[in-house]
C-alpha cells in the first residue's frame, strides 16, 4: 500500500511538472507583456525596465527554471490590474468556489442516483425514455447557455432568485452565509449540477441494467425473493460501484468547471477572478488561476485514487 | 399423478427480428426420485423450458403464450407472482450453468444460503445458520463453519457449484432443475457434482430435471430422456430405450457422432446442414432439411409426438425406417 | 458404409446472405428513432450552413442603425444604394416613403427629413431591385442587423470551426493513441503522461489561454480548440489498439508472418473506427460549445463575422434590462439544438456500433 501511495505521489508530481511546462509554453507565445502593460504610449526604456523586472530578458530556459521555482514557493506572480499577489486573491475566493461545488455535487448525486435507479428498473418505459432524453439534454446544453437561460427565466422573468453574487461582510461567520443567503446559491448551484446529474443518472442506469442482467440476480430471483429485495439488496450494492467512481472523479472536474458559471452569476469564486482578468489582459491572474486549478485537480485525484485503492484491493495491482 | 407435468408449453420471444418460437408444444413429466434428462444442442429450447417452469423468462421480450405446468395439483402458469415466489427456491430449486458468476460477490456464502431459508421458513437466525452449515456439509464442503463466512471469490468453480446446490436444496424442494450444471467445470469435478446430485436425490426424494448437451452425462444419470431439437421434443422415452433403440433420425445422428473406443471407424458420423433460426422455422418438420429419410409429407406437416412403441414417443413419420436402417454398431449393448 | 447421413436432394433453407458489420450497425441506427432525429437535424443544420447565402433573408453584416433592436416580425422599408466602395454590398437607406421624379428619387426618411438621389446611384435598374421591404422574422440586434440572417451565417462559423478543430484533434489523437496502444512500453508511458497532463488542465481555461496567447481569429481558434481535444480521442484509440492488438485475429496475422503495418491497417483500424466516430461526434459538439464560449468572451472569431457566441454576448446586456430576450435566447437555442442534435446522433451511433445491445 505504501509503495502504491509513493508511486502515485511521484507520478502526480510529474504531471504537475508537465502542466507547468505546458502553461509556460503557452504563456511564452504571448505578445510582449511589457508593451501590453504600458499600452500605446510605451517608450523603449520603460519597456526595457519592466521587462527586466519581470525577468523577460533572460534566456528561455532560465525563465523556465525561475518559473518553476516561483511556483514551488507559492509565488504565482502579481496581478497586472490589482498588483496583489495572485495566490492571495485565489485563496481569498476559494471557499466560495468550494461551497458552490460541494452543494452542486450533493444535489447531483442524490437526484442522479434516484433517477438512474428508477430508469433502470422501469427500463424502456415512458419514464425511462423521458429521463434519458432529459439526461442527454443535460449533458448537451453548454453550461453557460443554460446559465444564461436560467438567468433569464428565474432572474428576470419570474424573479424568484437573485442573479448576482453575494458580498461577505468581513466579520461574518461562514455558516451565517448559508442561513441568510442560500437563495444566491440556488441558481449557480442548479446550473452547475445539471451536467453531473445527467451523467450520474446515466451511469447509474447503465450500471443497474448491467447488474440486473447478471447471473447472480437470476440466482436471487430463483430463490423466490421479491423484486424489491432483488433490486435493492442484490442489485444496488453492486451497481453503485461505478457510480461512486464517477462521483469521485467528477468532484475535481466540477471544482474547476465551476469557473465559467461563477462568472455568469457573479459568484465571487476563483472562476470569476479568472474570467474577469480576460478583458483586462491580466495574464498573471489568468495563468495563476489555471495553474492553481490544474494543481488542485491533480491533488484531489491523487487522494481519490488512494482512497479507492484502500476500498478495493484489486485497484492496487493496476 | 406425476410430481411435475409440463403440457404443451409454448414460450415465444418477441424481438425486432421477428418472433422466436423457442419452445413450441413441449410436454414432459417428472416424478419423485426420478431424473429426467433433457438433451439437445444450444438453442433447442431446453433451458427456456426450464426457465418457463420457474417463470423466470425475461419479459420483454419473452412470454409464455400457451400450455400448462401442473405442479402439486396447481397450474403454475395461473398463479400470481406472489404465489409463484413461494414456490421458487422453496418447492422447486434451480441451479445454473455458470457457477463463477451466479453468486453475489458482495455477500458471504453463509448469507446467501441463509437468505433462502429465512425467506421461506419460519426459523430464527440461529437455526438458519445451523441449517446453512448443515447444507454445506451435505454438499461436501470441507470445514463448513469456516466457509460460511467466506466470499464467493475465495472458492473454486466446483465449490461454487456445490454452494449453488446447497442454496437450491436448502428448503427441501421436491424438484431440482439443473441447467447444464457441469458444462463450465472440469471433467473430474463434473463427475463429483453429478454424483452429489444423485445422492441428494436419493436422500431427499426429489425429482430432478437434468439439462445438458452432453450425452455421456445423460447416459450415466438419467432415468428418462427427452431429446429436443429446434423447439420440439423429438424423442421421449427411458434412457435405455433412447440409447439402445433410437427411433428419430436426429437421435441416431447424435449417438453416432460420439466416438466409441471399441468401434473402428475412419470418420465420425456427422449431420449435414445447420439448425434453422428460431424466427424462421419451416412449415413441416424442423429437421427435414437435414434428414435422409425426409419425404414430401415431412416438409408439409410437422410430425406430432406419438407413442410408437410402448412408453417410447417419437416425432417422426419414418421411425420404422430409421429403426431398420440405423447403423448396427450404434445399438450394440 | 457411408459415414455420414447423406442429405436429401432438396436445397437447404437459405439462412440469408451474410452482411458486413456496417450494414447491421446502420440497420440498428435506423431503428433508433431518436438518434435518427438527431441525424436529420444535423444534416439540416449542415445544409443551412452551406446554403447560407441563399437562405438568409438579408446580409448579416449590414447595419441599419435606425432599426436597432426591433421585435420579431418587424417590417422594414429600405432603398438600396450602390456602395461607394466597389465590390461591397449595397447600402440600405431606411425610409417611410419615396417618390420617383424624373432622374431622381425623393425619399422621406424615418426622422422626417428628405433625401434625394439620382437614379443611377440605386442598386439595380428595376424597382424591385432597389426597393426592399424585408421582414425581420426574429427581429434585429442593436446595430439593426437581422437576427435570423446572423443565425444562419453563424451556423457556418460554428460548424467550420468545429469541423476543422475536430479534424486536428482526430489527427493528433489517432496517431498518438495508436502509437501508445500498439507499441506500449515507454512510448505508451510518455503519451499517457501527456494525456494526463492535458486532462488535468480545465479544458475551457486551456482553450482560452491558448486563444489569448495565439491571438484572435479563425485559424488561431481552430488550433486552440483542436489542440485541447486530442486527449479524449487519443485515450479511446489507445484503448482500442491495446485490446485489439491482443485479439486472436491479429495474432493470426502475425503468425502468418505479415508485418505490423498490415495488422494495424487491415485489422485494428476498421474495428477502432466505430468508437473513433462516436468520440468525434461528441468532440464536434464540444467544439461548438468552446467556439461559442470563446466568442462570448470576446476571443475567438472576431466581428463582423457573426457567430452565435458573439450574438449572445451582444444580447447579454439586455437581460438585466429585462427586454429583448430574443437577442440572447435565439442564438442560445441555436447552440443548444445543434449540440443536442449532434449528441443524439453520436449516442445513437454508439448504440448502433456496440454489439452488446441492452434489449
Amino acid at each position: 500500500m505504501l509503495v502504491f501511495t509513493i508511486r502515485k505521489f511521484f507520478y502526480a508530481i510529474l504531471i504537475i511538472f508537465g502542466v507547468m511546462t505546458i502553461l509556460f509554453l503557452v504563456m511564452n507565445l504571448l505578445p510582449d507583456p511589457a508593451r501590453m502593460m504600458q499600452g500605446q504610449r510605451a517608450d523603449l526604456s520603460t519597456q526595457a525596465a519592466i521587462r527586466h523586472e519581470l525577468g523577460l530578458d533572460l534566456p528561455a530556459w532560465q525563465r523556465y527554471l525561475n518559473f518553476i521555482g516561483k511556483v514551488a514557493t507559492g509565488d504565482l506572480g502579481r496581478s497586472f490590474s490589482s498588483n496583489r499577489p495572485v495566490l492571495d486573491s485565489i485563496l481569498e475566493r476559494f471557499p466560495a468556489t468550494v461551497i458552490l461545488t460541494v452543494s452542486a455535487m450533493l444535489i447531483a448525486t442524490i437526484l442522479g442516483v434516484a433517477i438512474g435507479i428508477l430508469s433502470a428498473v422501469k427500463s424502456y418505459s415512458a419514464l425511462d425514455n423521458v429521463s434519458m432524453i432529459f439526461a442527454l439534454v443535460g449533458i448537451s446544453v453548454p453550461s453557460f447557455v443554460f446559465g444564461l437561460l436560467m438567468v433569464i427565466a428565474f432572474g428576470s422573468w419570474l424573479q424568484i432568485f437573485p442573479i448576482s453574487g453575494y458580498v461577505i461582510q468581513d466579520d461574518a461567520k461562514w455558516y451565517e452565509f448559508w442561513a441568510y443567503h442560500w437563495d444566491y446559491l440556488a441558481l449557480p448551484m442548479l446550473t452547475l449540477a445539471l451536467r453531473p446529474i445527467s451523467i450520474i443518472a446515466r451511469v447509474t442506469r447503465s450500471s443497474m441494467l448491467d447488474v440486473l442482467s447478471s447471473d447472480y440476480i437470476r440466482t436471487a430471483k430463483s430463490k423466490g425473493l421479491s423484486n424489491k429485495k432483488v433490486i435493492f439488496k442484490h442489485g444496488l450494492r453492486n451497481a453503485l460501484n461505478p457510480v461512486v467512481t464517477t462521483v469521485g472523479s467528477w468532484l475535481a472536474a466540477l471544482l474547476t468547471g465551476a469557473f465559467f458559471i461563477e462568472y455568469i452569476f457573479n459568484w465571487p469564486g476563483v472562476g470569476a477572478l479568472a474570467f474577469d482578468a480576460i478583458p483586462r489582459s491580466d495574464f498573471p491572474t489568468i495563468q495563476g488561476t489555471v495553474l492553481f486549478a490544474a494543481i488542485l485537480f491533480v491533488v484531489i485525484n491523487y487522494f481519490i485514487d488512494i482512497l479507492y485503492a484502500k476500498l478495493d484491493p484489486k485497484v492496487k495491482l493496476s | 399423478m406425476a410430481l411435475l407435468e409440463v403440457k404443451n408449453l409454448q414460450t415465444y420471444f418477441f424481438t425486432d427480428d421477428g418472433v422466436a418460437k423457442s419452445v413450441d408444444n413441449v410436454s414432459y413429466t417428472v416424478d419423485r426420485k426420478e431424473t429426467l434428462g433433457v438433451v439437445g444442442e444450444s438453442g433447442c429450447g431446453k433451458s427456456v423450458t426450464a426457465l418457463s417452469i420457474m417463470q423466470l423468462i425475461p419479459n420483454p421480450p419473452g412470454k409464455i403464450v400457451g400450455g400448462e405446468i401442473i405442479f402439486d395439483g396447481r397450474d403454475l402458469l395461473k398463479l400470481s407472482e406472489e404465489e409463484m415466489r413461494s414456490i421458487r427456491g422453496n418447492k422447486i430449486g434451480m441451479i445454473f450453468q455458470e457457477p463463477m458468476t451466479s453468486l453475489n460477490p458482495v455477500f458471504t456464502i453463509g448469507d446467501q444460503i441463509e437468505e433462502s431459508i429465512l425467506l421461506h421458513q419460519k426459523v430464527t437466525k440461529e437455526q438458519a445458520k445451523e441449517r446453512a452449515i448443515d447444507m454445506l456439509r451435505k454438499v461436501g464442503i470441507p470445514a463448513p463453519e469456516q466457509r460460511y463466512a467466506e466470499y464467493p471469490h475465495q472458492l473454486s468453480g466446483g465449490m461454487r457449484q456445490r454452494i449453488m446446490i446447497a442454496i437450491a436444496l436448502s428448503c427441501n424442494p421436491s424438484i431440482l432443475i439443473a441447467d447444464e450444471p457441469t458444462t463450465a467445470l472440469d471433467v473430474t469435478v463434473q463427475a463429483q457434482i453429478l454424483e452429489l446430485i444423485s445422492e441428494l436425490q436419493e436422500t431427499l426424494g426429489m425429482g430432478v430435471i437434468l439439462i445438458t448437451h452432453d450425452l455421456g452425462v445423460i447416459a450415466e444419470h438419467a432415468d428418462k430422456v427427452a431429446v429436443m431439437y429446434a423447439s420440439h421434443i423429438v424423442e421421449y422415452s427411458s434412457a435405455d430405450e433412447v440409447y439402445y433403440n433410437p427411433l428419430h433420425p436426429y437421435t441416431v445422428g447424435l449417438l453416432g457422432s460420439i466416438p466409441k473406443l471399441h468401434i473402428e471407424s475412419d470418420r465420425l458420423m456427422t449431420i449435414d446442414g445447420t439448425v434453422p433460426l428460431p424466427t424462421a422455422y419451416p412449415q413441416g418438420c424442423n429437421f427435414a432439411a437435414r434428414c435422409p429419410y425426409a419425404t414430401q409429407e415431412c416438409l408439409a406437416v410437422e410430425p406430432p409426438l406419438v407413442e410408437e412403441e410402448p412408453n417410447h414417443w417419437v416425432a417422426c413419420y419414418h421411425w420404422d425406417e430409421v429403426k431398420a436402417k440405423r447403423p448396427e454398431h450404434l445399438v450394440e449393448a | 458404409m457411408s459415414a455420414t447421413l447423406t442429405p436429401p436432394p432438396q436445397a437447404l433453407t437459405d439462412l440469408g446472405q451474410s452482411r458486413s458489420l456496417w450494414y447491421y450497425s446502420w440497420k440498428r441506427l435506423k431503428r433508433n428513432r431518436i438518434a435518427m432525429v438527431g441525424f436529420y437535424v444535423t444534416i439540416l443544420i449542415i445544409l443551412i450552413a452551406i446554403l447560407a447565402p441563399l437562405l438568409a433573408p438579408t446580409d448579416p453584416d449590414v447595419q441599419i442603425l435606425e432599426y436597432t433592436t426591433k421585435q420579431s416580425g418587424f417590417k422594414g422599408n429600405v432603398i438600396l444604394r450602390v456602395n461607394d466602395i466597389p465590390g461591397q454590398n449595397p447600402v440600405p437607406i431606411p425610409i417611410t416613403s419615396y417618390q420617383v421624379s424624373g432622374n431622381e428619387i425623393i425619399m422621406i426618411l424615418d426622422d422626417g427629413n428628405t433625401k434625394k438621389l439620382p437614379l443611377s446611384k440605386l442598386a439595380g435598374s428595376s424597382e424591385s431591385e432597389w426597393h426592399k421591404q424585408p421582414t425581420y422574422v426574429l427581429g434585429t440586434d442593436r446595430y439593426g442587423r437581422d437576427i435570423l440572417s446572423r443565425l444562419i451565417f453563424g451556423a457556418r462559423v460554428s460548424l467550420t470551426v468545429a469541423f476543422f478543430s475536430e479534424l486536428l484533434s482526430i489527427f493528433v489523437g489517432v496517431i498518438l493513441g495508436a502509437l501508445a496502444g500498439f507499441y506500449r512500453g515507454w512510448v505508451d508511458d510518455a503519451i499517457s503522461w501527456l494525456i494526463n497532463v492535458f486532462w488535468s488542465i480545465p479544458a475551457l481555461l486551456l482553450v482560452i489561454s491558448i486563444s489569448i496567447a495565439l491571438g484572435l481569429g479563425f485559424i488561431q481558434t481552430v488550433f486552440a480548440i483542436g489542440i485541447t481535444g486530442w486527449p479524449d480521442m487519443a485515450r479511446i484509440v489507445r484503448g482500442q489498439f491495446f485490446s485489439l492488438r491482443e485479439t486472436e485475429y491479429v495474432e493470426a496475422t502475425r503468425a502468418l508472418g505479415l508485418g505490423n503495418m498490415r495488422a494495424i491497417f487491415r485489422h485494428i483500424l476498421p474495428n477502432a473506427i466505430g468508437p473513433i466516430i462516436v468520440i468525434a461526434t461528441a468532440g464536434f459538439a464540444t467544439a461548438i460549445i468552446y467556439e461559442a464560449s470563446l466568442s462570448f468572451l470576446g476571443l475567438g472569431v472576431q466581428p463582423p463575422t457573426s457567430t452565435w457566441g458573439q450574438m449572445i454576448y451582444d444580447g447579454y446586456g439586455y437581460i438585466a434590462a429585462g427586454s429583448n430576450w430574443g437577442l440572447t435566447i435565439y442564438p442560445a437555442l441555436a447552440i443548444m439544438i445543434a449540440v443536442f442534435a449532434f449528441n443524439l446522433f453520436g449516442d445513437g451511433l454508439r448504440d448502433a456500433f456496440d454489439p452488446k445491445l441492452k434489449r
